[in-house]
């Protein structure tokens, strides 16, 4: 079942520049592993935000489990939810995302945009404290920690909301080889465990490992 | 490949600038920063809890300010600068620079008040030590209570956890923009080396870029919010 199709999607930042995307069209099927790589600049940040709606096609389209995705389809706040609740997005530069005060709250801020009692957010992030090894610092501030923990901290805030998709820029960008490996793994896992995976990143031999496909941009 | 100049040794003498323009600024910067920063070792461990520094922080300037009796304000003098001697001596006088500052100013405004009527000086006078000693208050919490303590003191005072969430963005936002500064001017003066003549052009260049970077920053980290679910409608911690 395909739950991604973007088709001849164009877009651009800056008029002067042109197109970032030139009629670019892709389908990802439930399940699948996509690996986007290309040279910087060549739009593969871009091709996350508009899975994400967070840009939107100048022309084509993006429909998600086939329904077209706008801007005005997300102005409905319980569409905008439903739709970011079934799509994970982790930023390239995991600062971006840290803006809690303690790393507890900073899991715990997806869980409770959706309206989760207080027992199942305590729940969520109990279970990720635990599995990204963060119980020790779960009372720190987040924007104070090392690029590593940081981008733990990132992850498992996207994870919090149980995406069906998860949509990673450059997850292993600056991260040891230790921290690469664990996190090879669980991409391994949330694979076979059905979830669909896009990610955008340089390093090579990943699609090889996940049994996924590369598209190159 | 490389050009002719760039295989070559050069033999640089740089003309004499003191470089203290930079040095300065960074140091002012970072100092303001590392106060900012401060998230751990503030607080020893038999430190009270926040919410009951908060308490007695507001109550003690509360009853300083509503007492008119000069020995009650002395007492609530005396036992300020009791908690104050009890602190490092730098922590000290960096609690006691805005205190000077904040009853120096009122002093100013009093002044015209006292040449006029003489009568008056005691009462300007208890009104300035009053300024003085609930200015020395703040700071002592501000050094002795970190940061998520104080939000999460807030949160047992029921206050909105918008407004909470908006102070301590507020905050963020002063520290990564600092940083960002902090590692701009260090780049800057790594690279100035000799006369730069055009130093204020260049720290210019900088407030424009820290500016935008700001206005990057707030955009993606709305973003980042909507992806996790935000929609305008904030859910309290």
């Amino acid at each position: 079942m395909k739950i991604i199709e973007l088709k001849d999607v164009y877009f651009e930042y800056d008029r002067e520049e042109g197109p970032v995307l030139r009629g670019f069209s892709l389908d990802v099927d439930a399940g699948d592993a996509l690996i986007l790589q290309g040279d910087n600049g060549s739009g593969k940040t871009t091709v996350l935000r508009v899975v994400n709606g967070l840009s939107f096609p100048g022309q084509g389209s993006y429909l998600f489990r086939g329904e077209a995705v706008t801007g005005d389809y997300l102005k409905d706040n319980g569409r905008a939810k439903r739709f970011h609740k079934a799509i994970g997005y982790l930023f390239q530069n995991p600062d971006t995302m840290l803006f809690n005060t303690t790393v507890y709250d900073e899991i715990a801020f997806g869980p409770r945009q959706m309206g989760l009692t207080d027992e199942e957010v305590d729940r969520r992030v109990q279970d990720l404290l635990g599995l990204f090894e963060l119980r020790d610092i779960r009372d720190r501030v987040p924007y104070h920690l090392s690029g590593g923990q940081k981008k733990w901290v990132a992850l498992a805030s996207v994870m919090a909301l149980d995406p069906e998709v998860i949509t990673l820029d450059e997850p292993f960008a600056g991260l040891d080889e230790r921290r690469a490996a664990w996190l090879m793994e669980f991409l391994k896992e949330l694979k076979a465990a059905g979830r669909t995976l896009i990610i955008a990143t340089h390093r090579e031999g990943i699609a090889e490992e996940l049994g996924g496909r590369i598209r190159v941009l | 490949m490389l050009p002719d100049w760039m295989t070559k040794t050069e033999e640089y003498v740089p003309p004499h600038d003191g470089g203290a323009f930079y040095y300065k600024t960074l140091k002012r910067l970072g100092g303001v920063l590392s106060r900012l920063k401060a998230e751990s070792g503030r607080e020893g461990k038999r430190s009270l809890p926040a919410w009951l520094k908060l308490v007695v922080l507001l109550l003690y300037v509360l009853f300083l300010s509503l007492s008119r009796d000069r020995l009650i304000t002395m007492g609530f003098v005396a036992s300020g600068l009791l908690v104050l001697a009890m602190m490092p001596p730098k922590d000290i006088w960096s609690v006691l620079k805005p205190g000077f500052f904040a009853a120096g100013l009122s002093a100013v405004l009093f002044l015209p008040k006292v040449i006029m009527d003489p009568g008056s000086f005691m009462n300007s006078l208890t009104v300035v030590v009053k300024v003085l000693m609930s200015v020395i208050a703040v700071g002592i919490f501000n050094r002795r209570t970190q940061w998520n303590h104080v939000t999460g003191a807030l949160r047992k005072f029921h206050v909105p956890g918008v407004v909470i969430f908006m102070i301590d963005i507020t905050f963020r936002f002063i520290v990564l923009l600092g940083n960002l500064m902090t590692e701009m001017l260090t780049a800057l003066q790594l690279r100035s080396v000799g006369r730069n003549r055009r130093k204020y052009d260049s720290v210019g260049g900088i407030m424009g870029t820290v500016f935008v970077r700001g206005a990057e920053m707030n955009r993606e980290m709305y973003e980042a919010m909507q992806c996790r679910g935000f929609t305008d409608d904030y859910r309290g911690l």
